[in-house]
This record gives structure tokens, sequence and C-alpha cells, in this order.
């Protein structure tokens, strides 16, 4: 029987068979709920919080102040999590010859300073957001074309574009007034139909 | 394509579901004009607020919900109302949260997760034979073998069995059959019921044996009624006549006692006289008419155990009309009246 968790995480770094088995069976039972999201890559996540587990351990990350079960809940689902929303996040289309024509060439330079900006910024911004704005932007975030949203929602195709159009005026408008920034429909909404002439 | 299509086409470009003829327009379009290029980077920027959810260890650090907890720099009171609003996350945070249930109580057994499937064996390459893997195989193929060979022991076993327990109660050939056995022995209380049963059957066939006697008797006198119905008719009546069957009936009437009884005057008639049982000895008998004139005398009418009087009037013996019946007995030598009898024939 082990003692402390000092003592587990001593012997678990040598390589302790009892120590192994059991900072194991705690992070099977914190990675069990995580299982069936992650099914195809299972194996490689359970091996990439393993991996973690040791890494952190061996760094000394584990200061005690909490139980060494509760950590290692902390560490799987912390990773676990990160796991998910990487499948679940869809990547730009690459638009490099676009961006090199716009800026000289660094293809991340107009979105870095979104990704770099307060979460919480950004999360306010999208609260004040309507939910069938986020509805919009949330089929298209998982990667539906304009055509199945149209006739997942019942709506012309030229209207789902153009309310869609309207919501990201809206939200960059919104982190403009937060940000104190220049509105940004000022700077590129070319002029438009309204939606009715644009189903036609 | 227009700067209008164009704008409108920049969120499905950057999921990649715009068509390749789609696609080459607008990447055409881009290319060479810039307020459509600011247009992108401002989709860019939506769609990274659209895209906008509770780092995961901000819902690590909600979920582990200790005092004081640190938030990761995250104000509370957004967290909550992002909650609210997106399923993803609170799907995510119920998830952290299972996984932390689970993690600190060890009450709860999990299956243990499927292994992953092993590759299929290649078709060609024949699995190495071991000397470990040829013992394993000879010891499956003996126990089943043992198996087969006990199972075949079992029926024949119980096949035999079954043969000699036919033979056993099968007759012998050439041997008479004997007697069934006798039945098993009564009972006391049987045997008393039998004897019962018994000594019934004795007495009813006795009675019947006495009936069928009276029944005899009954026909001689019937035919000696009709014999002297028929020497008498001219000579009158006839005293103590049998009477087998006292039920009224058209021929026979009771009578005694005041009131007038009405007798047939077209057939024979028997009369039952209710008599006097406390004096013993014959009677004489006198029958006068309304005027009081006797028209018939007789003695000897006797008191049947039954305490009638029978009387015969033969048929056509009495004309119409109301007479009375006298008995008399004997006391001391002298003749005294007993009874009387209305009676009246038409």
């Amino acid at each position: 029987m082990i003692g402390n968790d000092q003592e587990v995480v001593t012997r678990y770094l040598r390589g302790d068979t009892e120590a192994v088995g059991t900072v194991d069976g705690w992070i099977s039972r914190a990675a069990w709920p995580y299982q069936r999201r992650l099914a195809d890559t299972w194996d490689d996540v359970l091996q990439d919080v393993r991996l973690e587990v040791t890494r952190l351990l061996g760094q000394g990350k584990f200061r005690g102040e909490s139980s060494l079960r509760t950590y290692l809940w902390r560490v799987v689902s912390h990773t676990c999590l990160d796991q998910l929303r990487a499948r679940g996040k869809r990547q730009w289309t690459d638009l490099e010859e676009v961006d090199k024509a716009g800026n000289g060439g660094d293809p991340n330079s107009q979105s870095a300073p979104a990704r770099s900006e307060d979460r919480d910024l950004l999360l306010r911004v999208l609260g004040k957001a309507s939910s069938d704005c986020r509805e919009l932007w949330r089929l298209i975030v998982l990667g539906l074309s304009y055509r199945e949203m149209s006739l997942r929602m019942g709506v012309a195709e030229g209207t789902l574009r153009v309310r869609v159009l309207r919501c990201r005026e809206k939200a960059i408008a919104l982190r403009d007034e937060l940000t104190g920034g220049t509105s940004s429909k000022q700077r590129n909404t070319p002029p438009r139909k309204t939606p009715i002439e644009s189903e036609g | 394509m227009n700067c209008e299509l164009t704008i409108e086409y920049l969120p499905w470009l950057l999921n990649g579901t715009l068509e390749d003829g789609e696609t080459k327009e607008v990447r055409d379009h881009l290319a060479g004009c810039a307020s459509c290029r600011q247009a992108l980077a401002d989709t860019r920027r939506a769609w990274e607020i659209f895209d906008q959810h509770i780092p995961a260890a901000t819902l690590v650090a909600h979920a582990a919900d200790a005092a004081g907890e640190d938030l990761d720099g995250f104000d509370p009171a957004l967290l909550e109302e992002h909650l609210a609003t997106c399923a993803e996350c609170a799907a995510e945070l119920e998830l952290v949260r299972m996984s932390r249930g689970l993690s600190e109580d060890e009450r709860v057994a999990l299956l243990a997760p499927r292994p992953p499937r092993a590759p299929a064996p290649q078709v060609t390459a024949r699995p190495i034979s071991t000397a470990g893997n040829r013992w394993r195989r000879a010891a499956f193929a003996a126990g089943l073998a043992g198996v087969i060979a006990l199972g075949g022991w079992y029926k024949s076993a119980e096949r035999a069995h079954t043969l000699a327990s036919r033979l056993a109660t099968a007759p012998q050939p050439g041997v008479p059959l004997q007697a069934p056995p006798p039945p098993p022995i009564q009972s006391a209380a049987d045997a008393e019921r039998i004897a019962t049963l018994q000594r019934q059957v004795d007495e009813m066939t006795k009675t019947v044996g006495e009936l069928q006697a009276a029944q005899s008797q009954a026909r001689e006198q019937l035919a000696q009624v009709e014999k002297l119905g028929a020497s008498q008719s001219a000579g009158g009546p006839q005293l103590n006549p049998w009477v087998g069957d006292v039920r009224m009936s058209a021929d026979v009437v009771r009578g005694g006692g005041s009131g007038v009884k009405e007798v047939p005057a077209g057939s024979t008639a028997t009369l039952l006289l209710a008599a006097d049982t406390t004096a013993t000895g014959d009677r004489e008998v006198e029958i006068s008419n309304a005027g009081g004139k006797i028209v018939w005398k007789g003695s000897g009418l006797r008191a049947t155990p039954q305490g009638d009087y029978s009387l015969l009037l033969p048929k056509g013996w009495l004309p119409a009309g109301d007479y009375t019946i006298h008995l008399y007995r004997q006391t001391g030598g002298q003749r005294v009246a007993a009874e009387s009898y209305a009676i009246r024939v038409k």
C-alpha cells in the first residue's frame, strides 16, 4: 500500500509497478467520460495524457495543493477537452496567396490581433449577439455549406447569405464599440441590395 | 464576381464548402480587391467571436468548485452567462464534472474499454507453430474427444438400463399367465357396511315376497267378491268385505258421524263405517228407508284392525232414496243400539 501522494509520484517516476498501476487507474477513471467522443483516437489521447502526466510530475508541477488524484483529474480533463475542441475546430481554408497580396506575406497577420484579443471581450461580444446570429455562425463553424444551411433552415440561399453578412457586421460593430475602435462597417461594406432583391 | 457577392461568400470560403468554381472566382476577386480583403479580415474576426468558448482550464476550475478557486482570471458572471447560452460549453462542463465524480468515487465500477481490434491476419501467412501452440491444440482436441466419449457412454448406459427394465416386465414365452393377484384385504368398516347392505337386501326380498302373497290373496278375494256379488245381488249387502284400497274413490265411501253420505246407485258400493272401537264384538246391521221400514237385516259385522266396518252394497240393490244403517251389539244378552249412519242413494 502506497502512503502519501509524494511517495506515489516518486515511485511512479521510478517506474514502480504498483505506483504506475495506481496512477494509471486514476487516469483511466478520470478519462472514462471522454472515451466515447474520442472513440477513434482514444488510445492515442490516453497515451498523450500519460505522457503529459509524466512530464508534469517529472517537472515537479505537482505541489501538493490538492490531492494527486484531483491533480490527475485536472490534467486528464484539460487534455481531453483540448483534444475534443481540436477535433471540432474547423480550420480556415488556406488563403496564403490572398493574404500575401494583402499585406506582404504573413498569412496570419490579419487574424493574429483577433486571436490575441482578450477572451473576455470576445465572450462579451458573443453574449450580446442574437441567438439567430449565433446559430447561423455555429453552423458555419461546424462546416455546413450555404446550400445545406438553406435547406436546413428553410431560407433562400441569397437571404441566408445576407443574414450571415448582417450578423458579421453587427458582431464587428459590437467589438469595435467595446474596444472604441473604428466600425468596420464603414470600412468594407459595399453597397448591396435588400435581402429580397438578393434572393432573386 | 462582384464585391457584394464575394463578401457574402466569404464565410463559406473560410469553412471550405464553396464549390470549386465559386472558390476560384472569390479568390480571383480577392486578389485584386483590397476592400474585399478587409472584409475577409472582418469575417475572420467574426468567426473567432462566434467560435468563442470558455477555455478548458476555466471549465475545469469551475468544475472543481473549490472555495476561492481561481477561474484562470475569468469573470464568473460572464462564465455563467455563456454557459446559459452555449450548449457546447455546457455539455463539456458536464463531461468534466462526470470525470471528477468518477475520479473521486471508487464505488462506481467502470467497464473496461474495448481493446483495439487486432489487425486481420494475413491470409497467405501461416501462424508460426510453436511447441506451446501444438501442446494447447493437442490438449483441446483431447478434451473435446473426452467430452464426446463421455456423452456417448452416458447415452449407451441409459439405453441399456431402459432395455433391462422392459425385459424384466415382459412375459416369458411358454409360461402360462398367472391369475391376477387377490384383491387386497378389506377393512373392518368395509365388512360391516357390506353386512348392513346384505341385511337390507334380505329384508327387501322378504317384503317383496309378502307383497306378492298379499297380491295373490287380494286377487282371490276379488274373485270371491265378484262371485258373491253376482250370486247375492238379489239377497242384499255383504258384510266385512276385504277392502284393499282405502283411498277415496267413486265406489268407496267413508261414513260415520253426522251427515249424509251419498252412495252411487249405478255401481257396487263399499261402505267404510267408522267403528266404535271401545266396544268389542260383532254388530247386527239393519238398513231402513226414509219411512223407517227395514229393508235389510244382517249380523256378524266386525270392525277391522284399522277401526272400520266394511259393508258392500250390490249394484242396483237399493233404489234411490235416503236410508239409515243401524248397528246393534249384544250386551248382557240384550240387543243394544250402537251406531247409525245415514246414506243417500242417488
